[in-house]
């Protein structure tokens, strides 16, 4: 019986990628963030917001990922920046090549920010570097307080939680308190906003936040 | 549910140490605890990448890996239940993963060859 020694991490391909994009990016001055979530936490209306208020201030670029159909971008196209789908058919993550690949079709010159919209699941665009700065993880008041216990792995590798829909919180059993402070079991370093996309309170602290952020590259 | 392509990269990955010819009978992981994949899917994920291979006969053996933290502030380092960053002997939040978060592949096992006749 003989051996063959390895000792290789599986995702290292990835890591490689995810190396070459964090490059570029840093080449081109971009500040980038990986938006993930659940399926409805409410990654598009967050974005659709930002792009928003922060216009004039600072230039965004949008990668979308889904499983099928480019509804998000189109969505996010109507506030006019640029922006790209990427289409997993069926894959449950965006992996850094693809994000590479999808770098070839969006124009980037003068742009200060780069948001990249993962797919919604809370597991396993966890594993995934895609070369960005920072993952935010956005969760809402309606998947209860209990959610950063049941899938750690994201709130650990999240450097930012947003928690959206906080205008529902009179109708759901979702204790705010709680869900930051199991949030904060999990990873004690997230930095934490509380909003509300459709009423908009709270989206002056995130916006501000990310404006720094980005003036800082 | 991404075990399916963590099994393809791991084939990926070992397949050019296969030497010519050559069969393998086990491929060792280490796969922490946090790491986020479930070793029984990953384990029939493999039976579904690995067909018409050298790989095609072999199994994973899977080595889990405690998650475990440091805590700076009292310096122990305990297993950690749940994934949870709070020290569980002085409840402080001042720790850092150590151990738990590992997907690897130590190495692989090649199938014993009958001996080639002259």
């Amino acid at each position: 019986m003989s051996v063959v020694t390895i000792e290789r991490k599986v995702l290292e391909k990835n890591e490689a990628f995810a190396e070459q994009n964090r490059r570029l990016f840093a080449g081109r001055g971009l500040f980038v963030i990986n938006m993930v979530s659940s399926p409805g936490a409410g990654k598009t209306s967050l974005l659709e917001k930002t792009i928003e208020r922060l216009k004039g201030k600072v230039r965004i670029a949008v990668i979308e990922g889904d499983v099928q159909t480019d509804l998000d971008a189109r969505r996010v196209e109507q506030y006019g920046v640029p922006v790209v789908q990427i289409v997993t058919n069926g894959g449950c993550h965006l992996e850094a090549r693809l994000v590479q690949d999808a770098l070839q079709s969006i124009a980037l010159d003068g742009v200060d920010l780069l948001v990249i919209e993962n797919v919604g699941n809370l597991v396993c665009p966890a594993n995934y570097d895609l070369g960005e700065a920072m993952k935010v993880v956005v969760a809402s008041t309606t998947e209860g307080d209990d959610k950063p216990l049941k899938y750690p792995g994201m709130f650990r590798n999240a450097s930012v939680l947003v928690i959206n829909k906080i205008d529902l919180l009179p109708y759901v059993d979702c204790r705010i308190d709680e869900l930051r402070g199991n949030a904060l079991k999990i990873n004690p370093r997230l930095e934490v906003f509380t909003l509300s996309c459709r009423t908009g309170e709270g989206l002056e602290e995130w916006c501000g936040w990310l404006h720094g952020r980005t003036k800082e590259r | 549910m991404h075990e399916l392509s963590i099994a393809q990269s791991i084939l990926d990955l070992v397949r050019p140490y296969v030497p010519e010819g050559g069969r393998v009978e086990s491929v060792r992981l280490k796969v922490g605890e946090q790491s986020g994949v479930v070793a029984e899917s990953l384990e029939f994920c493999w039976s579904a990448v690995v067909p018409g291979t050298p790989l095609a006969d072999s199994h994973l053996v899977i080595e889990k890996s405690p998650f475990l933290i440091r805590c700076d502030a009292c310096g122990a380092e305990s297993e950690s239940e749940g994934g949870l960053a709070v020290c569980p002997r002085c409840d402080s939040p001042r720790t850092r993963v150590t151990s738990g978060m590992e997907l690897q592949v130590l190495d692989l096992e090649l199938l014993e060859q009958p001996p080639v006749r002259a």
